[in-house]
């Protein structure tokens, strides 16, 4: 089986070949829909799982839970892809200003996505055997990035115990509002 | 070290920021759109510093064996003392500080680079834009310390007093660099958005 941050990396450089056609706009509405699900997320989670029973969960349980968190993320990608909903107003910047704005933010969209996908599976540790990841099987490259995945990272209380999820979602939602 | 040496104690706090305001400086003089191709190209320096140094030490030390071969007659001498001297020599990267060395060469390449094809961009036009090159530059002064600074002041080597180890984990600290993600993430949008125009409503 293909070493999962190999498959991380792949996916995050389909991510940023879509930022580069889709443009800095578009993107950012994506940007802003993956920020707010995986604040929504970090604030949920924890009570739909203490609700579930908390503690050691099953190996049925951990697996139904990660399927959970997966179709969540993977759902809210799809919404946010779709359409132009999401997107922020305006022309996007042109020329190669625009080329780089959008291959970056396709780069930080790639990021948000694939490496939420990454931390949920890892959080269970790998329970969903169909995808052909293991926690037995990573590699030191691998283990290093872990504690680097969006939510590991961005969940990190920073200021007034809040973490920045927060403070991202609060930015882009008054972005969103003046755009 | 000599008695009556000064000892200057440089606390890791310093050289972070010594390198955020003297790229600041620098990304507030160029401006947002040059700063950028340079912060893309540090990301990049990154990623290639991270992934293909250990694969590319055995190829600089092959080409570095093969231009002492040729700088000793290589094959127009006619016989095998060029060959014998090369294979004395020991290799150019054998050891860790040699290995950093290399690295920091890989890292610099695209970066300096990406200054000179900044300068093909046009410069800042106003105040805003200068404000976001400066914080654009903060953030590559931050990733560039990060990656030169435990290189250049190794402990034992300067009479500064540089605990590098803390500067090491301070800036491989988690925290420090979620925040610095995020500062470069709002950058990026600031400067999207203010480069987007608005539609005007007729």
């Amino acid at each position: 089986m293909v070493p999962v941050e190999v498959v991380f990396g792949i996916m995050v450089l389909i991510f940023t070949l879509i930022g580069f056609a889709r443009g800095f706009l578009k993107e950012l509405g994506v940007t802003a829909m993956a920020i707010w699900t995986l604040f929504v997320l970090s604030l949920l989670g924890p009570l739909v799982e203490r609700m579930l029973g908390g503690g050691e969960l099953s190996a049925s349980r951990a697996q139904w839970l990660c399927a959970g968190y997966l179709l969540i993320i993977v759902g809210g990608a799809l919404i946010s892809y779709h359409g132009e909903t999401l997107a922020f107003g305006g022309v996007p910047p042109r020329g190669m200003t625009g080329a780089v704005l959008g291959t970056m933010m396709g780069l930080v969209n790639g990021y948000l996505i694939a490496g939420s996908l990454w931390y949920y599976m890892a959080r269970f540790n790998y329970p969903i055997r169909a995808l052909g990841f293991t926690a037995e099987g990573l590699s030191p490259a691998a283990m290093a990035i872990q504690p680097y995945l969006p939510p590991a990272l961005l969940g990190q209380p920073v200021l007034l115990g809040q973490s920045l999820l927060l403070y991202l979602s609060i930015l882009l939602i008054v972005a969103r509002v003046i755009r | 070290m000599p008695a009556d040496a000064a000892v200057v104690p440089v606390s890791e706090y310093v050289l972070i920021a010594a390198a955020l305001a003297i790229f600041g400086i620098i990304g507030f003089r160029r401006g947002v759109n040059r700063e950028l191709v340079t912060f893309v190209a540090v990301l990049l320096a990154l990623a290639i510093t991270g992934l293909f140094t250990d694969a590319l030490v055995p190829v600089v030390n092959k080409l570095h064996r093969i231009m002492r071969f040729a700088l000793s007659g290589g094959l127009s001498t006619g016989d095998s003392a060029a060959l014998d001297t090369v294979g004395q020599i020991p290799d150019l990267v054998s050891t860790p500080a040699s290995k950093a060395v290399l690295e920091l060469v890989l890292f610099a390449i695209p970066v300096s680079i990406s200054y000179l094809i900044g300068l093909r961009f046009r410069g800042a036009v106003n105040i805003g834009q200068k404000l976001l090159g400066s914080l654009l530059g903060g953030v590559t002064g931050f990733f560039i310390a990060q990656r030169f600074g435990p290189i250049l002041f190794p402990a034992g080597q300067t009479n500064l007093v540089l605990a590098t180890g803390s500067t090491n984990s301070l800036l491989q600290d988690t925290q420090v660099v979620a925040v610095l993600v995020v500062v470069a993430v709002v950058i990026l949008i600031a400067f999207g958005l203010y480069s987007a125009r608005r539609v005007v409503k007729r």
